[in-house]
């Protein structure tokens, strides 16, 4: 079943459960066509997106449906924005493992934040007005 | 997402068709996998080339494949891997990790071989 994203200025609010990562994963390749980009960079932005609201979902609402995610998408020409902000406790990026070393190379998790990273051009960590965790990505059209 | 499972040649063959990215229905790909190892599956190729786009829980759920098949002595490898999956694959250095084959056959064809 198709779930609700609610609107806010700039985005969409869902809880905390991954039975939204669909609807998020459809409004963002929505807004990213309507804003005329090319099939490859929504491809990128929409992994990276995916990595960071599923973080939220899992690490920083730790699946608290009464804990919302927000989602915010800013586009200019050439240039896309988007913030993702959780309700969680905040969480140091700096002390995230290398998934590339020792035994992380063959685990199952760990990847997300790495990956994210890799397909856009800047990923910068704040707290959010709740204290949680809010991850602004950008991403410029190849030149 | 959704995905096929079948049997040929004693290797278990999946394909998923979509988005291999984090969601239930991935969830739903991960305990297939886990099923079939645990009824007895040893050799399986996951057919990648109707994957759209893959995120890390995607790659995961490879991986957790590839590690509970050698665990047993079996194998997992990758057909018909696309370019962005492929990416994914030399970023991640998990390209020095699975065996890659252009054809869901010649895949089948190197569990004969051993190659």
């Amino acid at each position: 079943m198709a779930r609700r994203l609610s609107k806010i200025p700039h985005g969409v609010a869902f809880p905390s459960d991954q039975k939204f990562l669909a609807a998020v994963d459809r409004y963002v390749e929505q807004e990213l066509k309507k804003a005329g980009f090319g099939k490859d960079v929504i491809a990128d932005v929409a992994i990276s997106v995916s990595e960071f609201v599923n973080n939220a979902i899992l690490h920083g609402n730790r699946q608290d449906e009464s804990k919302l995610v927000r989602l915010e998408l800013y586009h200019a020409p050439g240039q896309v924005t988007i913030c993702v902000e959780d309700e969680g406790e905040g969480f140091e990026p700096d002390k995230v493992a290398s998934p590339l070393e020792g035994e992380n190379l063959l685990k199952e998790v760990g990847r997300g934040i790495f990956i994210a990273k890799m397909l856009v051009d800047s990923v910068e960590f704040s707290r959010g007005e709740k204290g949680g965790t809010r991850v602004k990505l950008f991403k410029k059209l190849p030149v | 997402m959704n995905y096929e499972s079948k049997e040929k040649e004693g290797v278990v063959i999946i394909t998923p068709k979509g988005k291999m990215m984090a969601g239930p229905d991935l969830e739903k790909l991960h305990d297939k996998i886990k099923e079939l190892v645990r009824i007895g599956a040893r050799r399986m190729v996951i057919d990648l080339g109707e994957v759209e786009l893959m995120d890390s829980r995607g790659l995961g759920i490879l991986v957790a494949g590839l590690t509970s098949l050698r665990n047993v002595g079996g194998e997992l490898k990758l057909a018909r891997i696309t370019n962005k999956i492929e990416s994914l694959l030399v970023i991640t250095h998990l390209s020095k990790v699975f065996k890659t084959y252009g054809s869901v056959d010649e895949a089948l064809k190197s569990f004969q071989t051993g190659s």
